[in-house]
């Protein structure tokens, strides 16, 4: 059961390019995918790694014997397994093809595996094994996926693009799911061993179009300008210095801010950057304060989403907790950071993600959406589509042009209606449109803006609000001046959200 | 799961003048869940914190508070200097709460010999060792735990004579139940819990606690109650270690045992209120061993199914402390627990109460009702009132109940979705919900919906169901289908408490 020290001998053999393609194949033939895997690890939501205290129990839900239960053993349990049943599980690779791939060592009884697979999507991810004992971690640990991971991908819009770079790519999520839209993707950590797990990744993946770069941050690429940048940093704001994903030794909320403006600077005209960040709340402040200084001297849209905040002391005992069996450590490192989040004045620590785009020489917009207890994934589409949205009212030099426009409503969503019983009949109290997938924005709406809503397709929304203010016996006295701002209000909200959008018209 | 013996102390019930002190001390430092719960930042039900969790809570007390001292004794088992303590304790001198058992000193600091830990309104002391230890002594007492919240949330509580609580532990149950009865007969085989349960009764005010040492119902035999309450120690486990949750008989045995007894010692028109634990084979439907239990007790049954476990995560969630025990132990333990599970033929072990009425009758009624994903804690006035419902269900007719007049409760909502279908918005789904108590939930169609807005007291069932059939006219259906339709919606509204019989 004892997992061995946290891979501190493990070098991955990228460019063995036949032991790679047969580990995927053994992998795959075994059904070692998230529909198999997955729920195996008895983790709520999107666990993305079974806890050390759960190993005995998975191990008791495998079948006994078989190929899958010999990889779950040697790359999810960090469990032992016998030489003849590693010999079939990996098939076609050999055992000594698998050691000289680095994924596989000699044990006491057998093998074990020498990382941690993650399925992921149609993907599979390599990484260092999660580690028993966290004072024990490498300063070079290379994380897998997590569930900031899924947010950044979840983020990124899905559209072709030339250039692609990921800053701090770690085991390379962001960059092989990158792969995917652009033609080259650069893949930069000051880790060479995490540079090594993205190369081996890559390859897993079938992604040949990945090129790893050695560097701090945007070093590796000075001078260069990319239509598409992701990042998930070392966000963490710490005074410790320690763990290379974690900590980046920079003051406060710094990382966060200097990979946002950097990227800035690196994207072309119209590119796109998706950088998961933490920063500083102040005492009695709201979390967009400290943003708004980050982006507001650079020519590009920036759009902020607040996911979570904490204040320092839980911030301090959640980024601790893999010391809580250590009491003394532990209560040392939770008053070490909450003193040092106190001295920088932060009340709180926001934790979201930065979406910018770089465009020159026109007003810039900013937009901030609180996005709490909201924890279904994003969806890239639906973020091309807001930022479409808030292109076009940005750009309205009169917002009443919209009352020519035609507006078309979203298939993505719902009306939700709460309704209760006064003197024998039911009466809606509550009336909001939600969406089902992606951002999940509620827009309260009243009767007259569901007539307004059943009436759009097909007219322009002036025509549309008459036609309902003509059905809604309440809206029939208003005057033509206040309907006509009422259907304005909804427009703006409706698309600002992306419950609608413009078919056409409205530009000027 | 191994287990000490050393015979601990118990505090001392019989100084009555210094538990009044006690209590002074703790309610007028605010000793009470709203504040409590401030002062920890406690959320969920669960104003304890987690034990990995104390030193962050630590941090967030104030420094001189007497609250903040008495929860650093009472709840967060910290020590503290001696002269705080005596100034938290005030009026009960620190000298008298250490003769008392209530705190321990050594060295200038003090620290608490109990937890105390609150339900409602009532405070209640248990041992100080926390549940989740991996080593407890074999005749522990627990805390105010989930289950016991579930069960006293259940019960009934109207005026009564003589209520029953069996394996009474601390005596969380009889404490609450002695405000609404005559006379509460608590019992335990562990004189521990006895001790704990008199402490309890005196700190919350309590004189009707009678308290009788042995197992089950050994000391009430031939006796019967109004009211029976029981948290026995259900767990199903090939252990018999710990008092309070194994009790040493075989799979279910000892719910079940407890339901039969529970029953035999009721008198007619009494309830009975036990939680427990209970075994499904492979393919089987849950309420099936109940409805066995419950046979020729003369009782009507109710069984409320909250949870249940494959027999891997049950061993696991009950050996889960031994996880922080020797290397090997938690693993050697799911693997006996699991092979004894196949032994009895479980393909799954689940989690509920049951609730019996005595009744003199022919034919005796039961109900199921998987309260999977529902919102505890229940109201004891909710289930009472259901109780009626199925006493009039199981009485009336079809005829009958389409003569008869009903009202919509107003204490629920409907949740409708709607999405644009042809230029209008059309309903895609509707759902009536409880906000109270147990929040059932029921999914309606056009008719149920059209029919409940005319459910109004005034018009019989048969009236409101071709009123609202009317809007249904050209849809081909004849007016018996309607009317039947009417009635099996009726049944089930009523059954679940959305509307009830018209009081005019």
């Amino acid at each position: 059961m004892r997992q061995e020290g946290s891979g501190a001998s493990v070098t991955l053999d990228a460019a063995d390019r036949a032991g790679i393609a047969a580990l995927r194949t053994a992998l795959v033939s075994a059904e070692y995918d998230v529909a198999h895997v997955r729920p195996m690890l008895r983790g709520e939501g999107d666990a993305v790694a079974p806890r050390p205290a759960d190993v005995s129990i998975i191990v008791r839900l495998l079948p006994e014997r078989g190929r899958f239960t010999t990889l779950m053993r040697l790359f999810m349990l960090g469990l032992e397994a016998s030489s003849d049943d590693a010999r079939a599980a990996l098939a076609p690779l050999s055992i000594e093809g698998a050691m000289r791939l680095g994924v596989l060592r000699s044990a006491a009884n057998g093998v074990v595996g020498t990382v941690h697979i993650m399925p992921t999507g149609s993907y599979l991810f390599a990484s260092d094994r999660v580690p028993e004992d966290w004072r024990g971690i490498r300063p070079d640990h290379v994380m897998g996926v997590a569930s900031s991971s899924n947010l950044l991908a979840s983020l990124v819009v899905p559209r072709p693009v030339e250039r692609a770079v990921d800053i701090g790519c770690g085991c390379g999520v962001q960059a092989v799911l990158a792969a995917r839209y652009a033609r080259t993707v650069i893949a930069c950590d000051i880790n060479p061993r995490a540079l090594s797990f993205t190369a081996f990744n890559a390859e897993l993946n079938g992604a040949r179009n990945v090129e790893c770069r050695a560097g701090s941050f945007f070093e590796p690429v000075a001078g260069e300008t990319f239509d598409l940048i992701v990042s998930n940093p070392p966000f963490v704001i710490s005074p410790d210095n320690a763990i290379a994903f974690r900590d980046a030794g920079l003051g406060g909320d710094d990382v966060s801010r200097q990979v946002v403006r950097q990227s800035v600077m690196h994207l072309r005209e119209g590119g796109l950057a998706f950088v998961l960040i933490n920063w500083g709340i102040g005492d009695h402040g709201q979390w967009p304060d400290r943003l708004r200084g980050w982006t507001a001297d650079l020519p590009c849209d920036a759009w902020y989403l607040h996911h979570s905040s904490e204040a320092p002391l839980f911030y301090a005992a959640s980024w601790n907790s893999p010391l809580e069996s250590l009491s003394s450590e532990y209560t040392a490192a939770i008053d070490r950071w909450s003193a040092y989040l106190t001295d920088l004045g932060f009340a709180g620590v926001g934790y979201g993600a930065a979406i910018l785009r770089r465009r020159s020489g026109v007003a810039n917009w900013v937009r901030f959406d609180d996005l709490r207890g909201q924890s279904e994934p994003a969806s890239g589409d639906q973020v091309a589509r807001l930022i479409a949205n808030q292109d076009l009212l940005a750009g309205l030099a009169d917002e009443r042009a919209l009352l020519d426009a035609r507006l078309a409503l979203d298939p993505d969503h719902r009306l939700d209606q709460v309704l209760r019983w006064h003197d024998g009949s039911a009466e809606v109290e509550a009336n909001a449109l939600r969406h089902e997938t992606g951002f999940r924005f509620a827009m309260p709406v009243d009767t007259f803006t569901m007539e307004l809503i059943a009436r759009l397709d097909g007219h322009t929304l002036r025509e549309a609000a008459h036609a309902a203010a003509a059905e809604h016996v309440a809206t029939k006295a208003v005057d033509r001046a206040e309907l006509e701002a009422e259907a304005l209000r909804f427009a703006k909200m409706s698309l600002g959200l992306g419950f609608t959008h413009v078919v056409d018209g409205g530009h000027r | 799961v191994s287990v000490t013996t050393a015979a601990k102390s118990v505090p001392d019930s019989a100084d009555g003048g210094g538990i009044a002190l006690f209590r002074r001390a703790l309610r007028s430092a605010g000793y009470r869940p709203d504040r409590m719960r401030v002062m920890l930042r406690s959320e969920g039900e669960n104003v304890t914190p987690r034990p990995e969790d104390v030193p962050v809570v630590e941090r967030l007390l104030p420094e001189r508070d007497r609250l903040a001292d008495l929860l650093r004794m009472f709840l967060l088992r910290l020590d503290i200097p001696a002269a705080r303590a005596a100034d938290a304790l005030a009026p009960l001198p620190l000298e008298r709460a250490t003769r008392m058992r209530v705190v321990m000193q050594g060295g200038g600091t003090v620290r608490g010999a109990i937890r105390v830990l609150p339900a409602g309104e009532q405070l209640f002391a248990c041992d100080r060792e926390l549940e989740s230890a991996p080593v407890l002594p074999a005749d522990h007492v627990m805390g105010v735990s989930s289950s016991s919240i579930f069960l006293a949330s259940l019960t009934v509580r109207r005026p009564v004579g003589d209520v029953l609580d069996v394996g009474c532990g601390g005596g969380i149950q009889s404490v609450l139940a002695a405000y609404h009865a005559k006379r509460v007969v608590a019992c335990d085989i562990n004189p521990r819990a006895l001790a704990f349960t008199a402490f309890n009764a005196a700190l919350n005010g309590l004189t009707n606690v009678e308290c009788r040492t042995g197992s089950f119902f050994e000391p009430v035999e031939g006796e019967q109650f109004d009211l029976v309450v029981s948290n026995p120690p259900f767990v199903i486990s090939p252990d018999s270690a710990m008092v309070f949750r194994d009790s040493g008989m075989r799979g279910d045995d000892v719910s079940r045992t407890v339901v039969r007894e529970a029953a035999a010692h009721l008198r007619d028109g009494g309830l009975a209120f036990v939680l427990v634990s209970w075994g499904i084979r492979e393919g089987a439907d849950w309420p099936a061993p109940l409805e066995t239990w419950v046979k020729d007790t003369g009782c009507d049954g109710w069984f409320l199914h909250q949870s249940q476990a494959t027999p891997l995560g049950y061993a696991a969630t009950w050996s889960e402390p031994l996880q922080r025990a020797e290397a090997g132990a938690f693993e050697a333990a799911i693997d006996r627990w699991a092979r004894y599970y196949r032994e009895l033929g479980y393909g799954a072990l689940a989690y509920g109460a049951v609730i019996l009425r005595k009744r003199k009758a022919a034919k005796h009624w039961t109900r199921a009702d998987d309260l999977h994903s529902l919102r505890e804690p229940a109201s004891g006035e909710q289930i009472a009132q259901l109780i009626e419902a199925e006493d009039y269900l199981a009485s009336h007719s079809d005829e009958q109940i389409l003569r008869t007049r009903f009202t919509v409760e107003p204490l629920h909502r409907l949740d409708q979705t709607l999405r644009v279908r042809d230029g209008a918005f059309a309903v895609d789904g509707a759902t009536l919900r409880l906000e109270t108590g147990l929040r059932f939930n029921i999914a309606i169609d056009a008719f149920t919906a059209e029919l409940l807005t005319r459910l109004d007291g005034r018009r019989t069932l048969s009236q409101a169901a071709t009123d609202a059939a009317a809007r249904f006219a050209g849809d081909g259906i004849a007016p018996a289908d309607f009317a039947a339709e009417a009635v099996s919606v009726t049944r089930r509204v009523l059954a679940l408490g959305f509307v009830r019989l018209s009081t005019r």
